[in-house]
């Protein structure tokens, strides 16, 4: 293997060596090469094997088109397949290895494929693997992932770190080259915001390849950089076009290098938001098909050009180049200047100015000639229209179809495309959103003709953005016009012809396509896979659609291209989630006495946003034993229990009590200051939506607590109804909920506890009765206090300004040590109120009406109430409902189970209600539940059965009522 | 008996710096504050302005701006509702003064426990946020004053920027959020070096 690496030139640092690794043999390259560019300098021809056929395949082009340089990259938790060569900047100690072949690249057992060829034509897989049936998972599955395989990912925890940024600008430049460069340059001097993306690490896209306009490159970027309102970011690719001009990009911060640094990113997902956008994206050189086109030394003429120019590499000793049009000649002129021993251009066309100009510089020129075929040591050449060939010896075909604007993300903004007959190829239609293209991207070709066209397109995106101002700066001249083209795609002669070289798609699968029915493009792409592949057919896609053309009858125009979609390069899924994962994957909200709880040894348990105490364990305590602990000392002495998580709302104003009559069933203008009230509220279609307390502060003043779940959707609702159906109420409302810390304070023991802790208020219960709100302080923090109960016990809500949440709850803890006072969690407080019989989020699940929950006698005589009217529809007020009822076990000893189906037999097909919640009950030494069953009212005291089918259990059961605890409500008004 | 006035939402009082350590760390300090939001009552905006132009001296702002005089600050909420900054000292005082100067203007309520006020400066302090909030924050369009209501971080927050050269901007959030904007803070600036400054604890 001999080195291929000319003596100087490119853009690449001889002095500096890399050290990296293919498939386990040690290479080395320079600082300026692509991964491919180092393999070929070290003379690899073979990196890859193809999907389908195993066939061997080589390096093909210098970019974002590579078919066939798929690698797997790193080791370890950052190994990653299907990077492509082309596109993977080298750097030291880079670990790369070939992907699917098995067990070697040079020995490929599945290579055998290729002979059974005829048997994986296009549709294969619909048609072969569809019987028998049970051998799908078994046997044809694995077997074709195996011979597909992809490379391989990681399977441990990516290491690395992603983020996502946004950015506004005025104007955004999508690629530098020329025009994009000139395009930059002129918004950028009339004084608009502008960002200017590179895909490559290098700015300058095509003037990269052209030494004559090395000056005006410079130039023009010294006077980007010195604007300090331009940004110039490298290594960035947009790869999506959406709606109201956003713009995706992935920026490779780190992929340069063998891990990212500390703190560095290795990713960032980028959004932009730009009034204007410059698409200068460049144009692709397009694919001949030919036999062998898919040949390790078959590059594309372009790419030949990058490796020679910007690389110092000649990847082959004899090369033939295959044109159809002039830009294939400065290939062959850069070849010849490299030094190969023959350089032979084959011009399709009959004539060419260029002729002489090439063959002086020692090119061999044939015109009117095609190449019929290249088995990687020789081509075969003959005459258009001729069958005899003459094979020339020669390990390397560079090939030119023409070459396509990049439309991409100009069809993804909407804009359609036209064919351009000039070029055989689209370019941008009408613009739909506020974006132009410029130069190459629009089928402007030359350095001097593109940057005139991007500063043109610059200025005028400037302007519509509100910076008027002329380019003042020098433009490169306008070369001589190119000779026209001649459409040419598909030599015809024996041997596969490949049109989509990733998904081994040739000619013949084309036209199968066709005579079995899939005529239409887009149908032809998917029976085929034709364009699917992670190149998204940027090489072979019209060439494609030129053959189903001509099967049809039909000008290539009139077949189309399939649509263009995001993204036009591959993106990680991880640097979408950009930072967002694991503890940054949803926000967590944090009660005032957060810190508490985990000093004190709670566990954790997340409900909705927030991090609520699950339960406090002691030492040794394990399954149900710290729950069962904290519930007994709030039924037997006194407990204490954060309900921050409460949502409150201020609600104040002469309307305010009107306002609240017609948002709850029940009526809160009758309620006196001092005092609250249980309230339930309904949505517009009559079903319950929340409960909770309501408190009168003053005559126009109330405080509204809601759930947990529903503190932002009640205040929603009230802004809704405030705003838009009773605009005539005077009412101001604003969410409280993290002004005040909230904690129950619950137990017979309780009114002791406070006693001792409060100043400034009389809490005997005659002065302050269940029900009643009053103001005092604890520990010299002002307090609000609500006798409100939700375990069923004597019970107090004491509510302090967030801050001083902790001073109180210590100061309350003291108060209550002399009595046994504990913490108690979210499952204490569930067992308590399942025992108590009180609904909650299991009950109001979007499903019952305020009567199934037995709480239709709430609802007020007069008076419209949202949600009354729609209440009193049939279905809702049918007196069959299931009602919420208790539910016990006979056997005491049998567990019940939330989801279980109350039947009245067991075996009984006929489902008559539900359990919806379930706890072990401290006071009667069983599981009890609630439920809602059909006519429940009138089952009490009946045995019926709860069936799982699910665990094969039935239990008998009776029904209840559902306050297990307590029914007659006398603990909580003592 | 009285207890001292803890006006910090964060548990470690102590500052604390993270992320690499370079020469435009982002400064993040919590600014203890008086927090009072006043609604108008119907048809009372005007009345409204007028009082606290005369009570506190500040014009209270049109929407999308602050307004700021002496220690104090005000910022447009929603219409007919304003949030007054004023320093924490007044906590015990301002929410009861107001209440009674505005009898019948308007709803007064504290927020000063509510709402935890965090600023955030240094030269990369935009570049932090480009990457938690998805406004325009380039000083062409969003000018010294300005202030919005958006999501930083995912969390609903009231951003404005102060005057001054350097870049300057407040961020206003629901307490029971402030320490996840700060977890989302630090990571966003771990590419600039962070510090932070936790309000201190005032005597009782």
């Amino acid at each position: 293997m001999t080195s291929r690496r000319l003596p100087s030139g490119g853009l690449i640092d001889r002095s500096k060596t890399i050290r990296f690794s293919f498939d386990g043999r040690e290479l080395s390259g320079h600082p300026g090469d692509t991964l491919a560019s180092a393999l070929l300098a070290n003379g690899v021809r073979l990196v890859g094997r193809s999907f389908k056929y195993h066939r061997p395949r080589g390096i093909m082009t210098a970019g974002p088109d590579e078919p066939n340089a798929l690698v797997e990259l790193r080791e370890g938790a950052r190994r990653e397949p299907n990077s492509k060569a082309t596109e993977i900047e080298l750097h030291d100690g880079l670990v790369s290895r070939s992907q699917n072949r098995w067990p070697s690249l040079a020995f490929d057992v599945l290579a055998l494929n290729a002979l059974a060829g005829k048997a994986l034509s296009a549709g294969f897989y619909y048609k072969t693997f569809m019987w028998p049936k049970r051998f799908w998972e078994k046997l044809y599955e694995p077997l074709i992932r195996r011979a597909a395989g992809l490379g391989r990912a990681a399977t441990e925890a990516d290491p690395d770190h992603y983020e996502a940024m946004h950015a506004h600008c005025d104007v955004l430049v999508v690629g530098s080259g020329p025009a994009g460069l000139a395009a930059a340059r002129a918004a950028g001097e009339a004084g608009a915001r502008v960002i200017l993306c590179e895909r490559d690490v290098l700015i300058g896209g095509g003037l990269l390849l052209c030494p004559d306009h090395q000056a005006w490159h410079a130039d023009m970027l010294a006077a980007l950089r010195a604007l300090p309102n331009v940004e110039i970011l490298p290594r960035t690719n947009v790869f999506g076009y959406y709606d109201h001009n956003l713009l995706g990009a992935l920026e490779q911060v780190a992929d340069h290098r063998r891990e990212p640094g500390e703190h560095e990113v290795r990713q960032r997902y980028r959004t932009f938001r730009a009034r204007q956008v410059v698409l200068a994206t460049g144009a692709s050189e397009r694919l001949i098909a030919l036999p062998g086109n898919d040949r390790p030394g078959v590059m594309m003429a372009g790419a030949v050009l990058a490796y020679l120019r910007r690389f110092g590499v000649a990847p082959g000793e004899n090369a033939v180049v295959f044109t159809n049009n002039d830009s294939a000649y400065d290939t062959a002129l850069a070849l010849a200047e490299a030094g190969l021993g023959r350089v032979t251009l084959a011009d399709a066309r009959p004539q060419s100015e260029l002729a002489g100009v090439v063959a002086a510089r020692g090119v061999e020129v044939r015109l009117g000639t095609e190449v019929a075929g290249f088995d990687g040591k020789s081509v075969m050449l003959r005459q258009r229209g001729s069958s005899i060939g003459e094979p020339i010896v020669a390990d390397l075909l560079c090939l030119s179809g023409g070459w396509n604007p990049n439309v991409q993300l100009a069809s993804q903004s909407g804009a359609k495309t036209q064919w351009n007959a000039e070029l055989a190829s689209h370019v941008p239609g009408e613009p739909v959103q506020a974006e132009r293209s410029a130069g190459a991207a629009r089928g402007i070709f030359g350095i001097g003709a593109a940057a005139h066209d991007g500063a043109r397109a610059g200025e005028a995106a400037a302007s519509a953005s509100g910076f008027e101002g002329k380019p003042g700066f020098a433009l490169p001249h306008i070369g001589r016009s190119e000779q026209p083209l001649v459409p040419f795609w598909e030599v015809k002669a024996d041997g596969k012809s490949f049109v989509d070289l990733q998904h081994d798609v040739t000619t013949e699968d084309i036209r199968l396509a066709h005579r079995e029915g899939y005529a239409h493009i887009e149908h032809a792409k998917r029976y085929t896979t034709h364009a699917m592949a992670t190149d998204q057919g940027k090489l072979g896609s019209l060439v494609g659609a030129a053959i189903l053309a001509e099967a049809r009858g039909e000008p290539v125009e009139a077949v189309g291209v399939p649509t263009h979609r995001p993204y036009t390069m591959p993106v990680a899924v991880g640097a979408l989630a950009g930072h967002a994962s694991g503890a940054h994957f949803q926000p967590i909200r944090r009660t005032a006495l957060h810190d508490w709880h985990l000093r004190n040894g709670a566990a954790m348990q997340p409900t909705g946003a927030w991090l609520r105490p699950f339960f406090y364990p002691k030492p040794g305590e394990t399954g149900w034993e710290p729950i069962f602990r904290e519930a007994r000392a709030v039924r037997s002495a006194v407990g204490i229990c954060d309900v921050s998580t409460l949502g409150k709302i201020d609600v104040q104003g002469p309307d305010a009590a009107t306002f609240l009559d017609r948002l709850y069933i029940n009526n809160f203008s009758t309620l006196a200051v001092g005092k609250c009230r249980y309230g339930v509220m309904l949505r517009e279609d009559g079903i319950v939506f929340d409960d909770g307390t309501t408190s009168r502060l003053g005559e126009d003043h109330f405080v509204v607590t809601t759930t947990t779940g529903n503190a932002a959707p009640v205040l929603e609702h009230m802004e809704f109804h405030a705003q838009t159906v009773w605009p005539e109420l005077d009412v101001q409302f604003c969410s409280i909920s993290d002004q005040w810390a909230q904690m129950a304070v619950a137990g017979p023991k309780s009114r002791e506890t406070l006693a001792a802790a409060v100043e400034g208020l009389e809490l005997a219960n005659e002065a302050f009765p269940f029900m009643a709100v009053g103001e005092g302080r604890i520990a010299g923090v002002p307090v609000r206090l609500f006798r409100i109960s939700f375990s069923g016990e004597l019970a107090y809500e004491v509510a302090v300004p967030s801050s001083q949440a902790e001073t109180v709850w210590e100061a309350i803890l003291a108060a209550g040590k002399p009595f046994g006072i504990v913490p108690y969690g979210l499952e204490a407080m569930s067992l308590m109120r399942v025992e108590k019989g009180h609904a909650a989020g299991p009950e109001l699940n979007g499903q019952t009406t305020a009567a199934d929950l037995g709480m239709g006698r709430m609802m007020k005589k007069a008076g419209d109430v949202i949600g009354r009217v729609l209440a009193g529809r049939p279905g809702l007020a049918d007196p069959g409902r299931p009602r919420l009822v208790g539910i016990r076990p006979v056997d005491a000893a049998q567990r019940l189970r939330g989801g279980a189906h109350i039947v009245g037999e067991p075996g009984s097909g006929t489902s008559l209600g539900w359990i919806s919640s379930v706890t072990q009950s401290i006071e009667h030494k069983c599981w009890i539940g609630l439920a809602l069953v059909e006519n429940g009212e009138s089952l009490k005291g009946q045995r019926l059965f709860a069936v799982s089918p699910l665990h094969e259990e039935s239990v008998a059961v009776t029904i209840t009522s559902p306050h297990h605890v307590d029914p007659e409500n006398a603990r909580v008004r003592a | 008996m009285s207890a001292p006035d803890r006006r910090s939402r964060f548990p470690a009082s102590q500052p604390r710096q993270g992320g690499r350590s370079g020469d435009a760390p982002l400064t993040i300090v919590e600014r203890p504050a008086t927090l009072v939001q006043v609604n108008a009552r119907k048809g009372r905006q005007a009345e409204l302005v007028a009082a606290i132009a005369k009570t506190l001296a500040l014009a209270l702002p049109d929407a999308g701006r602050t307004a700021t005089a002496a220690d104090m600050a005000a910022l447009w909420l929603q219409p007919g509702s304003w949030l007054i900054e004023a320093p924490a000292g007044r906590r015990g005082e301002l929410p009861g003064t107001l209440a009674q100067t505005l009898n019948g203007i308007a709803a007064v309520v504290d927020q000063s426990h509510g709402r935890c006020v965090i600023e955030i400066s240094g030269a990369e302090a935009r570049a932090v946020l480009a990457r938690l909030c998805r406004l325009d924050l380039h000083e062409r369009a969003f000018a010294a004053g300005d202030s919005a209501a958006t999501l930083v971080g995912h969390v609903s927050c009231l951003i404005h920027r102060t005057g001054g050269e350097a870049p300057c901007f407040r961020l206003v959030v629901g307490s029971t959020f402030a320490e996840w904007l700060l977890h989302e803070l630090t990571a966003a600036a771990a590419s600039y070096g962070w510090r932070f400054t936790p309000a201190g604890e005032a005597a009782a």
